[in-house]
């Protein structure tokens, strides 16, 4: 694919001068390991280094979250569409300082293998960005590229949703990858780890199971750019994704409410409307 | 020593013979949504076994469940069924390696004796794959591990196409396998060979002293380098098949609680935090730091043999494909240019 | 189970303490009747529900859960219900789409003159959850299961 081959090259291009001249102490981007052919996050503070950053197919973490490692040094980020949109997020949320970041923004990103996500993605461009490598995509083409496909889950009754939810949910491990993937999980304590009050049972067990993947879900609500990073780091390949994605929907819906499409708006939750809808309440 | 030869349809009968007596697990290929993976199951049909791929989990979940109820205080009761035995077919090296390593920790070690863990594994019994070539991520060889053939399973299969050698190592169960065609020894002999060959020309070179220098690594600058990347999310701990860190906990409800015995992981931040609060290992380098160093330090230090087989899961299902090779390999760079290793023992 | 073998719900009730769990206190002294399947648990404010307390109910095995604060615009403390009300319409999204039974799910505003009204709510919200049935948990087994350990499966 010639695209992303152009996107590396300017990437690699912008990742060097900024560390030549200094700006930045640091380039978060994507690289190939040593061992293998796999991309992994890399860091770079040599510039001689720039020319291993790439960006193929395969790109699917997200790398947003390494930003609050970093909180206090001048970075560079190289940024999908939807890390921008999480960038963007954490920057409303009041979480890193604008200036000391320099986000990489790709513009026209063509896409993830094997991530879902990225057929229902409309953004496709970054949301910020100090430098921006690709074509900025127009509306149509985006429009194009958006796979039309109904909600399956969305279209089952309750019982047959349930069972879906628990055929998912059983092979959970609770390894916390997808928390520890998501850039929203950021909390220092997260509540499956506390026992006052314990939240959730520690044990594998489908309802604790359920439990957790629906009060994580909570916490997505009005947070989640529907990345999909948490699926594609899910080890068992569940369908974690499937709830977070609908409080994007629901939160578009109900509130016309997007998340991190800004960088001065309020969390959805944090934030109300006097006359906001009553949807789901007892007559 | 028995060496048998036989074909895809007398196995199937040997399979169905050996049902009755035995629960029968092995890797089988099972469609999970957004993914198809290879995994231990229990089966009732020969056919449905996967023998050319790596299991993408290990057979650990079998002999050391994830959560294993131990009883409470107040009861002793067993919570698993030791009445059949159990055949673990088709177990590479690398997994029988690891299994050594469990027994090692749950059962040799005279200091503390895990009677759930001997209950069950007194009934399991390992039948060994040899790996026709290298898998995915694996360097079991680097390591010092035999990929052909491991002698710690008492049956050991050779797959070559449609034929199966089966070496019986033990004499218990050559009652079993008395009837089938002989092998024979010399062929056998060459296709070992021949497979150990194609090992050779992929592995890669790695000369670090076992057990690594405890001090020195401690107190090495390398750990944030290498963990720089690290989530520490526990999938390289789950799917590790010698990874065995427990955590006891309890629950129930109305008053009656029964303690669990989950596995846990040395890269969640809960791991070493003490009730104080305090957290020894309270960043992600100190705790990579720990989840290698016991691999090839503190394991080799106290047991023999390695903590990490080269199996190659936690690099091929890490969701930031953090490569354990990468450290290894930083390891020797680094205590290369302290001059010279020297393994911990000294 | 009642003694004609009638499925009783167990009911979480949470109550602001500033209107419904009035209008709880005003029914009973004006003895007015409502079903007694509710379990009141009594919150400063629903501002102060986390949703997280309504997830753990059914997780603990409550048939249903019953949500009333104060009006919108009446809150005790200015704009607790306001916050409050996005969050429960998310969960109620999120739960349904998980396949809990919209039934079981009960929000709603009792000023603390409303005893009367209270009274239809829990009697609206006990019909409700006996439509559904008894909440068998997330994982569709039920609540008296002995303890067991994770198994691999035979397929």
């Amino acid at each position: 694919m010639k695209k992303y081959e152009k996107i590396t090259e300017e990437i690699v291009e912008i990742a060097e001068k900024l560390l030549k001249e200094n700006t930045v102490e640091k380039v978060i981007g994507f690289g190939i390991g040593i061992f293998t052919e796999e991309v992994t996050p890399i860091f770079i503070s040599n510039p001689e280094n720039a020319d291993r950053l790439v960006f193929n197919s395969k790109a699917e973490m997200s790398l947003a979250k390494y930003l609050l490692n970093y909180k206090d040094q001048k970075v560079a980020i190289v940024a999908k569409p939807c890390d921008s949109r999480a960038i963007a997020t954490y920057l409303a949320e009041d979480l890193i300082k604008r200036e000391n970041i320099k986000v990489i923004g790709i513009n026209g990103c063509p896409g993830i293998e094997n991530n879902t996500a990225c057929e229902e993605c409309d953004i496709r461009n970054a949301v910020i960005s100090d430098y921006t490598v690709g074509k900025k995509m127009t509306e149509e083409e985006i429009e194009a590229k958006l796979k039309d496909k109904e909600d399956k889950i969305e279209k089952m009754t309750p019982a047959e949703r349930m069972e879906y939810f628990q055929k998912e949910f059983e092979r959970c491990t609770r390894c916390y990858a997808c928390r520890e993937a998501c850039y929203v999980c950021y909390c220092e304590q997260c509540f499956t780890e506390g026992n006052q009050p314990e939240w959730v049972g520690d044990s594998v067990k489908l309802n604790d199971n359920f439990t957790y993947h629906l009060m994580r879900a909570m916490h997505m609500a009005g947070r989640c750019v529907n990345c999909g990073a948490c699926e594609m780091a899910c080890p068992e390949g569940i369908d974690v994704r499937a709830l977070a994605a609908k409080m994007c929907r629901s939160a578009e819906e109900l509130f016309d409410y997007r998340a991190g499409i800004d960088s001065d708006q309020k969390t959805l939750l944090s934030d109300y409307d006097v006359n906001d809808t009553e949807s789901g309440f007892m007559e | 020593m028995m060496i048998k030869k036989i074909d895809k349809n007398q196995f199937k009968e040997l399979f169905d013979k050996l049902k009755e007596n035995y629960n029968i697990a092995a890797p089988v290929l099972i469609d999970k949504n957004k993914k198809t993976l290879v995994e231990y199951h229990y089966i009732d049909d020969f056919d449905k076994i996967d023998w050319d791929e790596q299991a993408d989990s290990s057979p650990k979940n079998i002999i050391f469940p994830q959560n294993a109820p131990v009883g409470n205080d107040y009861k002793e009761k067993q919570y698993y069924d030791t009445e059949q035995d159990t055949l673990i077919l088709g177990v590479r090296s690398c997994d029988i390696e690891a299994i050594k390593t469990l027994d090692q920790v749950f059962i040799e070690d005279e200091m503390y004796i895990d009677k759930n863990y001997k209950a069950r594994r007194d009934k399991i019994t390992l039948v060994g794959l040899s790996c026709p070539q290298r898998n995915k991520s694996c360097f079991c060889d680097t390591l010092g591990f035999n990929p052909v053939e491991s002698n710690y399973a008492p049956l050991y299969i050779f797959k070559d196409g449609n034929e199966f050698w089966i070496k019986v190592k033990d004499k218990k169960f050559e009652s079993v396998f008395e009837n089938l065609p002989d092998g024979n020894q010399d062929k056998l002999e060459e296709l070992i060979e021949k497979r150990i060959n194609t090992f050779t020309e992929s592995s890669f070179e790695l000369d670090i002293p076992i057990p690594l220098p405890e001090k020195e690594m401690f107190e090495a600058d390398i750990w944030e380098e290498m963990s720089e990347k690290c989530l520490g999310c526990g999938i390289c701990t789950y799917y590790c098949p010698t990874c065995y860190c427990f955590n006891f906990i309890w629950e129930g409800k109305d008053g009656e609680s029964t303690k669990y015995k989950n596995w846990d992981s040395c890269m969640f931040s809960t791991y070493s935090a003490h009730a104080s609060g305090h957290n020894p290992r309270d960043s992600k380098e100190k705790r990579y730091r720990n989840r290698i160093m016991h691999k090839f330090s503190y394991h080799p230090l106290n047991y023999e043999g390695l903590g990490c087989v080269g199996c190659g899961r936690c690099i091929d299902r890490c969701p930031v494909n953090l490569d354990i090779r990468e450290a290894l390999k930083l390891t020797e760079k680094y205590l290369e240019e302290k001059g010279g290793a020297k393994s911990g023992k000294d | 189970m009642n003694e004609n073998n009638e499925f009783e719900p167990k009911i979480a009730a949470f109550l602001c303490t500033w209107c419904s769990y009035a209008a709880a206190d005003l029914a009973g002294s004006s003895r007015i009747q409502y079903p007694p399947n509710i379990r009141v648990v009594r919150v400063p404010c629903t501002g102060r529900m986390d949703p997280f307390l309504i997830i753990k109910a059914f997780n603990m095995g409550a048939d249903g859960i019953l949500v009333s604060g104060c009006h919108p615009g009446d809150c005790h403390f200015l704009d607790g219900n306001l916050y409050a009300r996005r969050r429960f319409v998310m969960l109620n999204e999120m739960m349904q789409y998980a396949g809990v039974e919209a039934e079981r799910m009960n929000f709603t505003w009792c000023s603390a003159s409303e005893g009367k009204r209270f009274a239809g709510v829990v009697e609206d919200a006990v019909e409700n959850v006996k439509k559904v049935g008894p909440w068998q948990g997330f994982d569709g087994q039920g609540f008296s299961q002995e303890e067991g350990e994770t198994t691999v499966e035979k397929v």
